[in-house]
């Protein structure tokens, strides 16, 4: 389930390679990582300001572990933003519990949804994309849209790389079946 | 469609749909906005955290077994947890009886599970100590021109501090006050050492001296004390009993408080904390009254009485303690007021912990935004 994929945050320590920068890197490590790390909240919540919420306090759990910024921060600062944007959904399911009733009765599996979710279900890859499981669409978030490699994306999941490849395959089985049953064809861009 | 041909497409279709670019982004928010954003996330670090902040592994691990998950919404919630736990568990019990300091149960407890380390180099003495749990805290010590921070986390953490500490620099193994030690190199002559646990903790120092030389002679100069020595080396910005009581007084001058405001709560004598969160809680304790005192009059019908609250509330940024203690704390003042402006206090849950395989919701979220006491904790039932 979706809260046991984010309780494997990987430890710094699994991490190669990767000094602690300590606070004089924060800043830094801030303004090269903000706009992805907004874009990846943006992602998966259903609004810009509670995307920015999302990305503040990812930088502030940042702030308070400054000493464990790795050199390549990208993967462990979207290990945390998951956690928090986790916390963000459950805040809304609290708030939004008729729209989660509509959802499921119209079918779709897993959480809230994000702003993609919400605002493009009409065309037929959101169709396909919201009959997927959470958990898979959590994978091909982090490969197609934040641009994380296999081995990246199976840090941010606190899984193995074998682990996460085979993730993979299968959510891209599932989502390639979805779209040939919704007469998805190869050329169609979201609406 | 052959099989791979679908699954390229499966992603192709993914990438082509993704809503958000992070280069748009950056070029949108533009610099001034990337610094503001940054300041926002500093002050929200540096306010009172969340005893396990959201995707905080490390703290996780040093924790073992706090399980807090509360969500952003709540943003001061979690902070009026930690400033209450603050209060209580590091609180101290000074005061002075024949000449000698008397300290509390819970100090002496916090020093026992400590090294109780003190730099006995000339010059140098405590300069903050902000951060006291028997299981992690922190201590800076100063010179006037250089400071060494000291922190003590739990002893089942050391594994973990040691691996990422040694991929900072090759490790100089070594030894210091008969335990073993490790020293490693950060940039610009910046130095850290970690010693082995000594009972539940352990110690890492972290300076930079200019050279390794001089590092290492206060390394050197390290002594390990008795609890009351140690307690007694505390600095002046810790308040004692026997001043909080006139602190206070002196911190509720000029800040009006609410019909029955009683500040002998704020007088416990087996506190002892640092003055700015002394400052805090004074004025909490302040706004929780006005807070009750605007329920109250709702509930009476006193609409006179409901707008003084709202008034006093509204004018919290200019109370002198406000003023004075300058905590990024404060900000959730605002959220209360544009709550009781609207006629409408947020009673919900303010943040959701998992036991035990349940959702549990504690609340009411305008307690703990600002940090008032009578919470309670609910099965989340949807």
């Amino acid at each position: 389930m979706l809260t046991d994929i984010y309780r494997q945050m990987p430890e710094r320590s699994e991490q190669p390679g990767a000094p602690p920068t300590g606070e004089r890197g924060f800043e830094s490590c801030f303004r090269d990582n903000y706009a992805s790390v907004l874009a990846f909240a943006i992602r998966r919540l259903p609004d810009r300001a509670t995307a920015e919420d999302a990305a503040s306090e990812t930088f502030a759990v940042a702030w308070r572990r400054r000493d464990l910024i790795p050199d390549e921060p990208l993967p462990w600062l979207y290990g945390i933003a998951l956690r928090v944007v986790a916390n963000q959904r459950r805040s809304g399911a609290r708030r939004g519990r008729l729209r989660d009733r509509l959802t499921h009765e119209a079918g779709a599996r897993g959480p809230v949804e994000g702003a993609f979710d919400a605002l493009h279900h009409r065309d037929s890859f959101s169709r396909a994309f919201r009959l997927l499981a959470e958990d898979d669409r959590e994978v091909l978030r982090l490969i197609a849209w934040d641009g994380l490699d296999s081995a990246e994306a199976a840090r941010v999941l606190g899984c193995s790389s074998a682990a996460f490849r085979v993730r993979l395959h299968r959510a891209r089985r599932r989502l390639a079946k979805h779209l040939a049953a919704g007469g998805h064809s190869p050329g169609e861009e979201p609406r | 469609m052959n099989r791979r041909r679908q699954k390229i497409d499966a992603l192709a279709a993914m990438a082509a749909a993704n809503p958000a670019s992070a280069a748009e982004l950056a070029a949108e928010i533009g610099e001034a906005g990337v610094e503001r954003a940054l300041a926002d996330s500093i002050d929200r670090g540096r306010a009172p955290s969340t005893p396990i902040p959201a995707g905080d592994s490390a703290a996780l691990h040093a924790r073992g077994t706090a399980r807090w998950r509360w969500v952003p919404v709540a943003l001061g919630a979690a902070a009026a947890t930690v400033l209450a736990a603050l209060l209580l568990a590091t609180g101290w019990l000074g005061g002075s009886g024949g000449g000698r300091p008397e300290f509390a149960a819970a100090a002496i407890r916090v020093a026992k599970a400590n090294p109780r380390l003190l730099v006995t180099s000339p010059g140098w003495k405590v300069v903050r100590a902000d951060q006291f749990q028997p299981d992690e805290g922190e201590v800076t010590f100063g010179d006037g021109e250089h400071r060494l921070d000291m922190r003590w986390y739990p002893a089942q953490a050391y594994g973990m501090y040691l691996r990422d500490r040694a991929q900072v620099s090759p490790v100089a193994r070594g030894a210091l006050l008969g335990q073993r030690s490790t020293t490693v190199e950060y940039a610009q002559g910046e130095y850290a050492t970690m010693l082995a646990p000594q009972g539940s903790v352990f110690v890492e120092v972290r300076a930079r001296l200019g050279t390794r030389a001089a590092y290492e002679e206060v390394l050197q100069s390290l002594r390990q004390v008795d609890v009351e020595t140690w307690l007694e080396a505390m600095p002046p910005s810790v308040v004692r009993p026997a001043a909080r009581s006139a602190l206070v007084e002196r911190m509720l001058r000029g800040t009006s408080v609410p019909p029955g405001f009683d500040p002998s709560a704020l007088e416990d004598e087996n506190s002892i904390s640092r003055r700015s969160t002394l400052g805090v809680a004074v004025a909490n304790e302040v706004a929780c009254g006005w807070v009750e005192s605007w329920i109250r009059a709702r509930r009476d019908g006193n609409a006179a009485a409901a707008r003084a609250a709202v008034e006093a509330m509204a004018s919290s940024s200019h109370w002198p303690v406000v003023r004075q203690t300058k905590s990024p704390w404060f900000g959730n003042y605002r959220i209360v007021v544009r709550q009781l402006r609207a006629g409408h206090l947020d009673r919900g849950p303010a943040g959701y912990e998992e036991s035990g395989g349940e959702l549990i919701a504690r609340g009411p979220s305008w307690k703990f935004t600002l940090g008032c006491g009578g919470t309670w904790r609910r099965r989340y039932t949807g």
